[in-house]
């Protein structure tokens, strides 16, 4: 069932007349409307709520048009999608590269309804993608990860969230280079994928940042997939490494005392936390719990999962 | 009489659907200006905005904003602007609504929160409270409450007037009408639009600053310049008398009572400087 607070928010600014009052009675259906008739009002709404998206229509004026770039252009918000509604002969007038590089779609006041909806829903799926997926692995970013585990924790089947890191990647990215970390990186986000997608359909997969990751999968199947993406990561390995760190089965590198020493090569570290309904009343609850567990998983040398037992 | 209980809910979810506050037109006019002139400086426009309850207001609530990734503690409107940049400053300026129907003696409590500003940032700077510029603000946003009394509840205003003037004291006309006091209505505003807790806090317990928990100083301090001001006669005068005031904010500030001849000195230049502006802006307005 779907309550009326996910209905995304779309703020109009389209003339009081047809197409436009058929058009306001099919979104209905899917987004919460909020149609603006004063520039004053919309702009001061944009600036305190803003929506999702906005449908404007490009002849009412243009100086309300300018500041909606503006603000759009300043606080650098990706995810506002602002949606041109114009005539066809307007359609001349749009060739100025900094609207096109700030607007997300226009759209014909000739569409059909049902045409501007799914243009609609197609740019906002777009922008989410755009504006939370991380840029390196393509996953979904923190944005979706607080979402995702929102959910689970209200879920009726037993799940459990896997924390995922690299132990020395520190100092591999310090021998190897940035862009051999992002390889990595990549890669180990590869492995996760496919682990956890051929296996169930029912999961979520979280790039957090760097080299954390963060997966919802059912609580029959964490442990699995936990062994699975670590003996698939210990396989890979060599491909990341030089011979010589390979043979010697260590980095040598500098401590944080600047001393040279041998440091472990790197490993994965999974703590996984079964989430049952009612446990965590709130995400806060849970990463602390989480970051208990993955205390513990990291002081086990080599790569590991740990499965935390307590109620 | 209606329930002050059910009057009190009613209040509180009226304010939490508040979009904005107006504020008076020569103001909004003056910033105007002042922006569209290339030659002014960020602290000129930061100057003047500081002079007006609601613009500061907006200028912090937009830029504690959590939508837009700001820190949760700006405080100060220079700080903010800074932030924010100057274009969206324009925005922001252009989408202030202003009062339709004002009289020269609404000014006066712009009046009354000016001084208090000015006060409370000189007791800052004599006690040596952290951040003199935030208590000014603190000061400045005080009396809030009443700018959204004078807008949203404009006949409830009207009455606690009117109690007044037969003789109720202003905060207990307040409870009745409202069910709330003008300093928890302010808070409570303050909250809905994220601004810090510090000012939150001030804010909250000018008038009873038992109520103060994590800023105790602070709070006296804003006790203690809501009186001076009052006692000197500037600007807006709820009460016939003093306000009632509790000698232990002059312990907490370490204030002796010699030392509020001291304050005065300091306070009065100020006040003649903030009274060119304001009878400026009682000029404008008729």
């Amino acid at each position: 069932m779907r309550s009326k607070k996910e209905k995304k928010e779309i703020f109009l600014f389209l003339p009081r007349k047809k197409p436009f009052t058929d058009w306001s009675k099919l979104l209905k259906r899917d987004f919460k409307l909020k149609p603006f008739y004063k520039s004053k009002d919309l702009l001061s709404s944009l600036l305190f709520s803003p929506p999702q998206a906005i449908l404007y229509y490009f002849n009412r004026e243009r100086t309300v048009f300018e500041n909606l770039l503006q603000l759009k252009h300043n606080f650098n918000l990706v995810s506002l999608a602002i949606i041109l509604v114009l005539e066809e002969e307007d359609l001349e007038r749009l060739s100025d590269d900094r609207i096109l590089s700030l607007i997300d779609d226009i759209i014909l006041t000739s569409s059909t309804p049902l045409e501007l909806k799914i243009r609609l829903s197609l740019c906002l799926h777009r922008l989410t993608r755009i504006s939370d997926n991380n840029p390196l692995t393509g996953l979904p970013g923190n944005v979706s990860i607080e979402l995702a585990i929102k959910k689970a924790l209200e879920s009726e089947v037993p799940l459990a969230i896997g924390y995922v890191d690299l132990d020395n990647f520190k100092t591999y990215n310090d021998i190897y280079g940035f862009s051999a970390g992002d390889a990595v990186i990549k890669n180990l986000a590869r492995i996760l994928q496919t682990t956890i997608f051929e296996k169930t359909a029912n999961a979520f997969l979280g790039h957090i940042g760097g080299d954390d990751f963060v997966f919802i999968v059912p609580l029959s199947m964490a442990e699995e997939i936990s062994k699975e993406v670590i003996q698939k990561f210990n396989a890979l390995l060599p491909a990341f490494l030089i011979e010589e760190d390979l043979k010697r089965g260590c980095f040598i590198a500098k401590d944080r005392q600047g001393v040279l020493r041998e440091i472990p090569l790197l490993s994965v570290s999974i703590a996984l936390v079964p989430i049952t309904k009612g446990k965590f009343r709130h995400p806060g609850e849970l990463a602390t719990r989480a970051a208990q567990v993955k205390s513990v998983v990291k002081k086990i040398p080599g790569s590991n999962y740990f499965m935390d037992r307590r109620a | 009489m209606a329930d002050p209980s059910e009057k009190r809910k009613e209040v509180k979810k009226k304010i939490r659907k508040l979009e904005g506050l107006p504020t008076l037109p020569p103001i909004i006019q003056k910033l105007n200006a002042l922006i569209e002139d290339e030659r002014s400086s960020l602290t000129q426009i930061a100057d003047l905005i500081e002079k007006d309850q609601v613009i500061t207001t907006k200028v912090l609530r937009l830029a504690n904003s959590a939508f837009y990734g700001f820190p949760r503690k700006v405080s100060t409107v220079q700080q903010a602007i800074m932030l924010l940049g100057i274009n969206v400053l324009k925005i922001l300026i252009m989408t202030s609504s202003i009062f339709e129907i004002i009289s020269k003696e609404d000014v006066g409590l712009w009046e009354h929160s000016l001084g208090v500003a000015a006060c409370s940032k000189i007791l800052a700077e004599m006690k040596e409270v952290s951040d003199p510029q935030e208590i000014a603000t603190a000061g400045l946003l005080h009396d809030l409450a009443k700018v959204v009394q004078m807008m949203a509840f404009k006949e409830d205003y009207e009455e606690v007037k009117r109690k007044v003037e037969a003789g109720v004291a202003p905060l207990q006309a307040e409870l009745e009408v409202f069910g709330i006091d003008h300093a928890e209505m302010g808070a409570f505003l303050m909250q809905q639009w994220n601004l810090p807790e510090r000012l939150i806090e001030m804010v909250y317990s000018h008038h009873d600053f038992s109520r103060s928990k994590k800023f105790r100083k602070e709070s006296a301090l804003l006790h203690l310049a809501d009186l001076l001001v009052q006692a000197r006669g500037y600007g807006e005068r709820t009460y016939v008398g003093l306000p009632p005031f509790d000698p232990k904010a002059l312990t907490i500030l370490k204030v002796d009572p010699l030392e509020i001849k001291e304050i005065y000195l300091k306070l009065e230049p100020k006040l003649y400087e903030l009274k060119f502006f304001t009878e400026e802006l009682k000029r404008e307005i008729t």
